[in-house]
């Protein structure tokens, strides 16, 4: 069964909100105590993934298990940057995993991509009160996407995990580059109004 | 800095995605550096990101590789990044967004500008092998105007410095000019400086005059 942008999301006794409730929690205590029991939970939710992640995007396996363990060092040594009010923790993960990617390819050996968090200043409040402003976000963003005209789900589908441009997705799917660009927009406009309703 | 002009939404999402061309997100992220408004925004496109991490089936670690990882956590690391965190950041140019100072490796005021007739002067910046998008910094005297053109493809203009004026309004430091192969206009520099830029073009501009046509070699705009 394919929903939201590519699976169903898990039914279960735990639902996605629990999840990413569980998975800020698990980075505080990381940031906040350097705890090595919640970095193990952590790397067995998100490791996986994240290799899944750049097998999607074209890497091998070797180098895709590497960049999943390279994401995981990385989320260890940043975690004090990681602000739950601001992004689930799902979003940074992306957002280190796609920068190890995009690092990995470039001739030119400087950086662009930030990781989120990494345009904010330091905060020195506690992170375990940042949790209480935690956003809902990828619940929210779930239930948004799994109710988007397929067409739309489908270009995000097709950048976001098969690591397609805008003209190659036109290409792929034999449209005008116009009218992804549009589907893009409505997509993203939909997605903005769900998550700015989370604040 | 007042900022007007922002990324349009399709841009965003291919920047967030990470699959929009290495040129046209220097650019991009250039304008992100200075813009909090579109910080926020690129947050919102990065969340689908994070919809579609949870939403892949887990593909198994190696067996050791927890271990591995555990090992290597008291490692100061030294970041492990290539050109990562570590000594990347210590250009710091007020001149220049974040993404083009550690390009430049220099401040802006020091590069050195290709002259060119008509008060023109450029600076091609490198990209990795196999991107065929171009990227330079265009330096434009005040009064000046770039001959009306069209666009072959896609062209994303981040202000600098200086400003100038076209039928989409007046665009002054840190404003981006987000413009797709369907525009056509004509920039007058309307700042008593030069007006520089940082421009990734996919195409050459279309002149719709003869006179820019023959200077288009020259120019190489």
């Amino acid at each position: 069964m394919r929903a939201a942008l590519i699976m169903s999301i898990q039914e279960g006794k735990t639902g996605p909100r629990d999840t990413a409730t569980a998975m800020a929690r698990l980075v505080v205590r990381v940031a906040e105590a350097r705890d090595r029991a919640a970095f193990e939970e952590l790397f067995r939710h998100f490791a996986p993934r994240v290799k899944s992640f750049m097998l999607h995007k074209g890497a091998d396996r070797e180098t895709a298990e590497e960049l999943a363990q390279e994401t995981m060092l990385r989320l260890w040594r940043k975690a004090h940057l990681y602000r739950p009010s601001k992004s689930a923790v799902s979003s940074w993960v992306f957002t280190i995993a796609r920068n190890l990617r995009i690092d990995r390819m470039r001739r030119e050996s400087i950086r662009h991509y930030e990781d989120i968090g990494d345009y904010d200043a330091p905060s020195t409040d506690p992170l375990s009160d940042d949790l209480v402003g935690r956003r809902q976000e990828s619940a929210a963003l779930g239930d948004s996407l799994a109710r988007l005209p397929s067409e739309q789900t489908e270009v995000m589908r097709l950048a976001f995990i098969d690591d397609l441009s805008q003209r190659e997705i036109a290409d792929r799917l034999d449209l005008p580059l116009g009218t992804v660009k549009s589907r893009m927009r409505l997509a993203y406009a939909k997605l903005r109004v769900a998550l700015e309703g989370e604040l | 800095m007042s900022i007007s002009h922002h990324l349009d939404d399709a841009t965003l999402m291919a920047l967030a995605s990470g699959t929009l061309d290495e040129a046209f997100a220097t650019v991009a992220l250039a304008h992100v550096d200075w813009c909090g408004h579109c910080q926020a925004a690129l947050q919102k496109a990065e969340a689908v990101g994070g919809v579609a991490l949870e939403e892949l089936a887990p593909e198994p670690m190696a067996d050791d590789a927890l271990a591995a990882v555990l090992a290597r956590l008291d490692d100061d690391g030294g970041d492990t990044a290539p050109g990562g965190e570590a000594g990347a950041d210590t250009v710091v140019d007020l001149a220049a967004p974040g993404p083009l100072a550690r390009l430049l490796g220099k401040p802006l005021a020091e590069i050195k500008w290709k002259t060119l007739p008509g008060g023109f002067a450029t600076y091609d910046l490198p990209t990795s092998k196999g991107v065929k998008s171009r990227l330079q910094l265009l330096k434009i005297g005040p009064g000046r105007a770039i001959p009306e053109h069209g666009h072959r493809g896609n062209e994303l203009t981040l202000i600098l410095a200086g400003s100038y004026t076209d039928a989409f309004g007046h665009f002054g430091r840190g404003d981006i000019a987000d413009v797709d192969a369907t525009v056509a206009h004509q920039p007058v520099i309307n700042s008593g400086e030069d007006c520089i830029c940082l421009v990734a073009s996919e195409a050459p501009m279309k002149f719709h005059s003869l006179m820019p046509r023959l200077l288009q070699p020259i120019l190489g705009i």
